[in-house]
């Protein structure tokens, strides 16, 4: 959710400790947590015990960075990543951080079997008295039967935490984004409506199911549209079990639905340019903003976290909003990116970071990108107004992680 | 002092709809048949009106008697309902209540009659009712009747999980058999009788109690001591919305405690745009205030002495809100302000009567009629907007156990209303906080209770 949610919370300070026999594991781990506190805008940061050159930090000095970091303005979440953290030393840890008034939450990812020097008992003896009274606030995953244990947790930054933890699914698997194919509307310059493909549109329909058999072989997948005629047409020719999400359909644009940017300028001057002065925070009369996006596919995001492939056909828009969320584009850049149509993205998440390849179909189609003060719609934005305008042109940089 | 209600925007919104709710019963037990309007937290529904793409699902307590399974059912309706999801909880003791007037000795034949009964409405509920969650109240404490579910629910396509509640914490065992017995199941009873009742099924059924075993091969949440500890055993299948409901049983607590909720005193304006603090009336109405809030307290305490733990008060952020607080910061408790409290943003219809936006946005105005709840004004929140920005409210209110005052806007306190009462959509714009009436409303576990009190 958007930064209101996070409103009252100023006060809440939470170190979360990483524990976790396999390095890999822990990266991916940490790099989630990570990205979806920035989801959240909720401050954090990573805290290891080694510097970049590998030399080790002292257990002491560590904590003394975390305490510091902590009193700066609007500090949240600190994710201690460390290399080896003994699990008997959980009871030091949580004492030295609540002198400061610094909650902990341990977060613990190990293999069924790997019972000894653990902070959990099996599972099954769980209800002894003893294991009550235990004092830490953690939560432990079960690598092999996907079993969770949570223990003593007490407020709602840690649950947040933890119901987004739920949702993870740790194995491999790649994420497929798309634009519905080229519309009548787009044709027009149009923007929103329910107009179906044109006839360009309906050739990259056709083209799709190569495309994707082609990435992905024999493996499973699901295809996500939205319930505007023209996802569920783009999705048409796909062999693949479809659902379609209310949640996924385009910003809404109220008054403005069906307009050009050129007669919305000519309509609502005003509007127009309180938009690209805002356009995160801007809503349109009777329609939506970014962030009212940002917020309706929260339960999207939760899934996809979930599932295993996925291909989403959906709007500019909401795309922007996802790739934002997998790439950690901050709130204010998102709605400056540039998702050209008849383009497919596939983000797969590694131990570094997602990686992004693009495969650009040869069918043309129209820009549909607006330039920041103008009405022009244009397909080389010259006067970028973000680093992340032109995201595709960042491919090569980002794959090289 | 004048009543300057015409230009003020907080009055504004329920005056001129067919009618004002002044007071509703707590509605988490309505039956939601065909187009029930559903609840205020909606986000956005999927097929045939079921949210997330979760299918059907029944969740089944399981667990002795007393070890809050009524309360959790009741908590988890609410809470989905409010989140748009058509739930409903089907309690075995209240299908016995009805049944049976006078008081009957353990019965097993009578037992099974009643859960078959229940069963058969649930399956209804799934085929005819389009309901996407069925809340199973019952004791569940044989793996047999597990598997029974399993198979039953299993072959009209409805997912079950088990949820079992597990005490194992004297305190909160002996709190639960307090609040069992004033549950409807005992109501004109002598208490010996309920004690010597409750004391023999208890028995009974802690001999044949099978706990819940990963061999079972069910979906399962072991919920221990409500909610010092969740086991959670169901492999990832439900997705969001089973997550959204243990997201919200970590953040439950039980609880027997109140909530209050008051408007903010007069300020000379009385204007959104004027951030003022109060005036005389104002003040006076904020030392009356806190009296009667402190007079009910003690009253409900039931003579135990008032100390500075005993009650939380939380404002919205204006400087009117907070000023009306100030007597109990004198009176040594704490005030919070919380941002989420902050009213429903008006945007361009600000400080505008309900005549004025019709002359001046009459389009607008047209909309706005057809679907209070989900409209938004220009530059404005809807009411659902609002719902979605404080649900972060709602659940720390769920984990609260003292006694909460809320000082806020009309439109907050309507949806906290909403929420605590399952009001529906239609409901929630309708519903009339006047200065001058304290609402209290009471955490039961079956439902919760309002009662208006005003203040003079």
């Amino acid at each position: 959710m958007t930064l209101k949610i996070v409103d009252g919370m100023e006060n809440k300070k939470l170190c979360l400790i990483m524990v976790t026999e396999d390095e890999r594991d822990k990266c991916f781990l940490t790099q989630k947590l990570t990205r979806y506190m920035g989801w959240l805008a909720i401050r954090c940061k990573v805290f290891k015990d080694r510097d970049i050159q590998g030399i080790e930090i002292k257990f002491d000095d560590l904590v003394t960075n975390v305490c510091e970091w902590f009193k700066e303005e609007h500090t949240t979440v600190a994710i201690l990543d460390l290399e080896n953290i003994k699990l008997s030393d959980g009871p030091k840890y949580d004492s030295i951080f609540r002198r400061d008034h610094i909650d902990t939450l341990f977060v613990e990812y190990i293999g069924d079997e790997a019972n000894q020097d653990t902070l959990s008992t099996p599972l099954e003896s769980i209800t002894s008295n003893k294991e009550l009274t235990d004092p830490l606030s953690y939560v432990v995953l079960r690598k092999e039967s996907k079993d969770i244990l949570v223990n003593k947790v007490e407020n709602y930054l840690q649950t947040r935490i933890i119901f987004y933890v739920l949702n993870i699914n740790m194995e491999n698997k790649s994420i497929w984004l798309s634009r519905h194919g080229e519309s009548v509307f787009n044709l027009e310059e149009k923007i929103g409506g329910d107009s179906s493909l044109s006839p360009r549109g309906q050739k990259y329909a056709q083209l799709l199911p190569d495309l994707i058999t082609k990435e992905i072989g024999e493996s499973p997948l699901i295809v996500w549209t939205s319930t505007l005629r023209r996802t569920q047409e783009t999705a048409k020719y796909l062999p693949y079990k479809k659902l379609a999400w209310k949640a996924l359909d385009e910003l809404d644009a109220g008054v403005c639905d069906g307009m050009t940017y050129k007669e919305i300028e000519e309509e609502y001057p005003e509007d127009f340019k309180a938009r690209d002065d805002d356009k995160y925070q801007y809503r349109y009369r009777g329609g939506e903003s970014y962030a009212d996006v940002v917020n309706r596919i929260e339960p999207v995001i939760m899934e996809l976290e979930r599932q295993e492939n996925v291909l989403i056909i959906t709007h500019q828009a909401v795309l922007r909003c996802i790739y934002a969320y997998f790439m950690n584009v901050p709130q204010g850049e998102s709605p400056w990116m540039t998702i050209p149509l008849h383009t497919l993205i596939k983000l797969t998440p590694t131990t570094d970071g997602v990686k992004v390849t693009r495969i650009k179909t040869d069918i043309p189609a129209v820009s549909t990108y607006k330039e920041k003060g103008s009405s022009d719609i244009t397909s080389n934005p010259s006067n970028l107004s973000s680093k992340y305008a032109n995201i595709l042109e960042e491919v090569s940089t980002i794959q090289k992680i | 002092m004048s009543e300057n209600s015409n230009n003020v925007q907080d009055s504004l919104f329920p005056e001129y709809l067919n009618g004002k709710i002044t007071c509703k019963p707590d509605a988490v037990h309505e039956p939601i048949d065909g187009g029930y309007p559903m609840a205020p937290g909606q986000l956005y529904p999927t097929e045939a009106g079921t949210l997330f793409h979760a299918g059907n699902i029944l969740i089944a307590l399981v667990g002795l008697p007393a070890t809050s399974k009524t309360l959790l059912a009741v908590a988890m309706t609410r809470y989905t309902r409010w989140l748009g999801v058509r739930t409903r909880s089907f309690h075995v003791s209240e299908y016995r209540r009805h049944k049976s007037h006078k008081k009957i000795s353990l019965n097993l034949e009578f037992e099974q009659e009643m859960v078959d009964e229940v069963i058969n409405d649930m399956k209804d509920f799934f085929e005819n009712k389009r309901g996407q969650i069925a809340i199973f109240d019952s004791l569940n404490i044989l793996r047999s009747d597990r598997q029974n579910l399993v198979k039953l629910f299993g072959d009209i396509n409805v997912k079950v999980l088990f949820i079992e509640s597990i005490l194992t914490d004297a305190e909160l065992v002996n709190e639960n058999i307090e609040i069992a017995l004033r549950s409807n199941q005992y109501l004109n009873w002598r208490k010996e009788d309920a004690v010597d009742y409750y004391t023999k099924k208890l028995s009974i059924t802690e001999s044949q109690y099978e706990q819940i075993t990963r061999e079972e091969q069910c979906s399962y949440l072991k919920y221990i001591n409500f909610g010092k500890q969740l086991i959670i055993n169901h492999n990832n299948q439900f997705g969001y919305l089973i997550n959204k409901i243990v997201f919200f049983l970590m953040n439950l607590r039980n609880k027997t405690s109140r909530v209050y909720l008051a408007r903010c005193g007069r300020s000379n304006s009385d204007k959104y745009k004027d951030d003022e603090l109060l005036n005389d009336e104002g003040i006076r109405y904020s030392k009356v205030l806190t009296d009667l809030v402190l007079k009910r307290v003690k009253l409900n305490r039931q003579g135990k002495e008032l100390d500075s733990e005993s009650l939380t008060i939380w404002a919205g952020p204006r400087k009117r809100t907070i000023d009306t607080g100030m007597f109990f910061l004198e009176e040594g408790f704490t005030l919070q302000e919380r941002s989420q409290l902050k009213q429903l943003q008006p945007g361009n219809v600000v400080d505008l009567s309900f005549e004025e936006i019709q002359s001046k946005f009459p389009k607008e105005y047209v909309e706005y009629l057809k679907d209070p709840y989900h409209y938004r004004f220009s530059r404005a929140e809807s009411y659902h907007d609002l719902a979605v920005r404080m649900e972060p409210l709602l659940l720390e209110l769920e984990h609260m156990k003292r006694d909460v005052l809320i000082i806020a806007h009309e439109s907050t306190l309507r949806i906290l209303y909403g929420y605590l009462l399952a009001c529906t959509s239609v409901d929630v714009p309708k519903l009339e906080f006047s200065r001058y009436v304290l609402t209290e409303i009471t955490f039961g576990p079956f439902s919760n209770t309002v009662e208006r009190i005003p203040i003079k």
